[in-house]
């Protein structure tokens, strides 16, 4: 028995580096995408988070940090805050949950030195398990413990496996050389972490079910650690949900329960309903705003903050 | 709690340690610790039908001992209904009250007659036809006192609950295992070994395999309106590979788990899309189940003996019986006759036990000869697999006319992708290492062992690396679950 119990151990000690040394070489050696099921490993992604980092990384100071998930860096315009004479800068990334947001906040906040935190809460993204936001922050972030414990949080094989593989092109200087095109074919990065939608189809569904958000612990959690570590600086931080389509919130029969839950840990803003918006005109899909309805949302929450002392 | 479940991943662990370092000493206090794993392990899933599994232990249990004292010979047949009627009581009702009172309303309905009971919302216990069967072999074999009834409470409410072979077996024989319960079992290097790499080889056939596969038979079956010739019988292809690499490689982890515990239980699966006839697929496949049928069922028929009518409603009873065993539904039943079809030609020219050894057992590869037979034997095993898999028989049906149609040489363009070329390279994959082990219990069980250690847990290392990469990363569970 324990000469299998000794076995077994030693193989585990050998299978652990083993599978890693097969897991970099076949990803960064196999050229077909669809042999790489579990590797998505993928610098310059979807949502320019690796352009936005970048300049994260040379910001000094801002009026205001923005954080969420695509709702916040396709939600809010820099420019439009600019001209208000009120500086911005948007760090979501796509599908960006609290298990993310809290290694961003402690490494980029000290940074950045906002004045004030909007942090946008499209509810949808509670629900998460953040392996989506953990893989595109793992391949575009230059590694940080900070990274390693969100991988352990999310505990998914796809995220260990994208950590693993980032460990060795980090050390052997792979990604060094990697630069992102700014505009691609359907977006726009703007300065200020914004990703602009310059053209796009209509993904608009209709004939929605009736659903209802169901928080993850895990996410809420998360989401309370990120306010108490804000609080403790001393910063002032606005919870955010910026409108969705009319046709999609009338559908969540649990809004008022989850406007509730929020407005606990911190002043709270939902949007829904706030803003005169068009369904059509104003919305690309059924939650993300095109550039007229962003104007006219943008336009509302600068009002709302102005009058409520936060800008000035 | 899934095979396939962090949840295992540390129960397994727990219990072993467990079993061998606390309780190694004392064989009660280890068949004690089986049945409550295994009453946890189930009662993971939903601990309300416990009470199915403990009914139905105690009521064979105390069958059990009166037939051991019973001698009259009514008297016994008495208790062997009352074990009988229970265990299939329930059998019936969560698996096919619907089925009957449906197809009765349907009847009655073509008649003119309304009938109004509407159907029940039951839930169908995991694993309930697999316990079912497995301990009414018991009570069955104390009748024909080919087995002596067990006093051992604790050990045999173990042998019904073993949790590795709980919920989708091999269906075992109280024969066979029961008897297991009652020896000191003394830890064994050499079978906890084989069993980890059986383990192994499971997950793979599962994680890697079957659930690969069944991302394009579910796209494929669930979108058979209008599909190509071609895209049907590639889905009906994956089911193939899904189905046995899903039941196989559960079968196989269950068999690895029991061997770490020093069980051995029956073999389940002996290769079957290697057979180069039905009646040697037969053989092959589901092998508990099959033997089960033929010795409790088929045997007492009279088999084959008796005029060619007797043999043929034999044949026809075993299969149609073996596909309803599946579901209540008429797509098994078709998938039991279209077998029974199959079978039929072989038994009545006597030819149904000329494949009885392995494949090209003294080569590497088959003759021309042999890979023909196992090529029309694969085509006929997939043609069957398409009612099993479909929805209801309008949805076979529609799967059946749209694979026979000129459109089965065309390229299945809907499908055609670099994922799908990966996934049929796995399938090659996965074919190519069967093969090199087909003489073996599992595939890998003797593979590389005449090479050095490195090259062996290389090979474990790079199975292990094909899993992590290739896996579906969302708990699927087996499909025999649902049987």
């Amino acid at each position: 028995m324990k000469v299998f119990l000794k076995r077994i151990l030693t193989f585990f000690l050998v299978a652990i580096p083993g599978y890693c040394l097969i897991l970099v070489a076949w990803s960064n050696l196999i050229p077909l995408e669809a042999f790489k099921k579990n590797m998505n490993y993928r610098m310059g992604s979807y949502g320019h988070m690796f352009t936005r980092l970048q300049e994260a990384d040379t910001l000094s100071k801002v009026d205001v940090l923005v954080l969420g998930s695509s709702h916040a860096y396709r939600g809010f315009d820099p420019r439009i805050f600019q001209n208000h004479g009120i500086s911005v800068f948007v760090l979501g990334s796509s599908s960006q949950t609290p298990l993310q947001a809290l290694g961003l906040v402690q490494e980029y906040v000290p940074k950045i030195q906002p004045k004030l935190v909007v942090y946008e809460v499209y509810p949808e993204i509670f629900q998460n398990d953040g392996v989506e936001s953990s893989l595109d922050i793992l391949a575009n972030h230059k590694l940080s413990w900070n990274d390693v414990r969100m991988a352990f949080e999310v505990r998914h094989l796809k995220t260990f496996n994208v950590l693993v593989n980032d460990v060795f092109r980090e050390a052997i200087g792979l990604n060094d050389n990697f630069t992102e095109p700014l505009t691609t074919s359907e977006d726009q990065y703007v300065r200020g972490g914004y990703v602009e939608k310059i053209d796009f189809k209509d993904h608009r569904k209709k004939n929605f079910k009736g659903s209802s958000y169901t928080l993850r612990p895990q996410q809420i959690e998360a989401f309370e650690r990120i306010i108490t570590y804000l609080k403790s600086l001393d910063l002032e931080v606005i919870l955010v949900q910026a409108p969705i389509s009319g046709d999609l919130y009338k559908t969540i029969k649990n809004n008022e329960e989850v406007d509730k839950l929020l407005s606990r840990y911190a002043l709270y803003y939902n949007f829904n309903g706030k803003v005169n918006l068009d369904d059509q005109k104003d919305f690309y899909d059924n939650h993300h705003l095109t550039q007229s309805g962003l104007e006219k949302f943008n336009k509302v929450l600068i009002e709302t903050l102005m009058k409520e002392g936060y800008l000035k | 709690m899934l095979f396939n479940s962090f949840d295992f991943a540390v129960f397994l662990p727990l219990v072993f340690l467990l079993y061998w370092f606390v309780f190694q000493k004392s064989l009660r206090f280890q068949n004690a610790l089986v049945v409550v794993a295994s009453y946890v392990f189930y009662g993971w899933w939903d601990w309300r039908f416990l009470s199915l599994i403990l009914f139905s232990t105690l009521i064979d249990f105390f069958v059990g001992k009166r037939l051991g004292v019973e001698e009259r010979e009514r008297k016994r047949k008495v208790l062997l209904w009352v074990s009988i009627i229970v265990n299939l009581g329930f059998l019936g009702f969560f698996k096919y009250f619907n089925f009957f009172l449906e197809n009765f309303q349907g009847a009655f309905s073509l008649l003119g007659v309304e009938i109004g009971v509407r159907a029940l919302s039951i839930v169908l216990p995991v694993g309930i036809s697999f316990y079912t069967f497995q301990t009414m072999s018991y009570t069955i074999d104390v009748y024909k006192r080919k087995l002596e009834p067990t006093r051992n409470f604790i050990a045999f409410a173990a042998f019904v609950s073993f949790f590795p072979q709980l919920v989708a077996g091999p269906i075992e024989r109280a024969t066979h295992l029961l008897p297991q319960f009652y020896k000191h079992r003394k830890f064994n290097y050499a079978l906890a070994v084989n069993g980890c790499r059986q383990i192994l080889w499971g997950f793979f056939k599962k994680l890697v395999i079957a659930d690969n596969c069944a991302e394009y038979a579910n796209q494929i079956f669930g979108n058979s309106d209008g599909a190509s010739g071609s895209t049907l019988l590639l889905g009906a292809l994956f089911f193939t590979f899904q189905i046995y690499g899903d039941f196989s490689g559960y079968s196989d982890i269950a068999i690895g788990t029991s061997r770490l515990f020093g069980f051995d239980l029956m073999k389940n699966f002996a290769f079957p899309y290697f057979s180069r006839d039905i009646a040697e697929f037969w053989r092959r496949w589901h092998i508990s189940l099959s033997t089960w049928f033929r010795d409790y069922v088929y045997i007492p028929l009279g088999g084959s003996r008796g005029s060619k009518w007797v043999q043929i409603r034999n044949v026809f009873i075993i299969f149609l019986v073996s596909g309803f065993w599946h579901g209540a539904n008429w797509t098994f039943i078709l998938w039991g006759a279209l077998n029974a079809i199959y079978f039929l030609p072989l038994l009545l020219l006597k030819i149904n036990r000329s494949n009885l050894e392995v494949v090209a057992e003294r080569s590497s590869f088959p003759s021309a000869k042999e890979l023909l037979q196992m090529g029309i034997t694969f085509i006929l095993t997939v043609l069957a697999w398409i009612s099993f898999r479909a929805d209801d028989m309008t949805h076979a049906w529609q799967i059946y006319a749209g694979i026979f149609d000129f459109t089965l040489l065309t390229v299945p363009k809907e499908v055609l992708s670099s994922k799908l070329l990966m996934c049929i390279v796995l399938v090659l994959f996965f074919v190519f290492v069967e093969w090199l082990g087909r003489r073996r219990e599992f595939a890998i069980e003797y593979l590389l062992e005449a090479y050095p250690r490195w090259l062996r847990w290389s090979w474990f290392i790079f199975l292990i690396f094909l899993i992590g990469m290739f896996m579906q990363t969302e708990e699927t569970p087996f499909i025999y679950f649902q049987f």
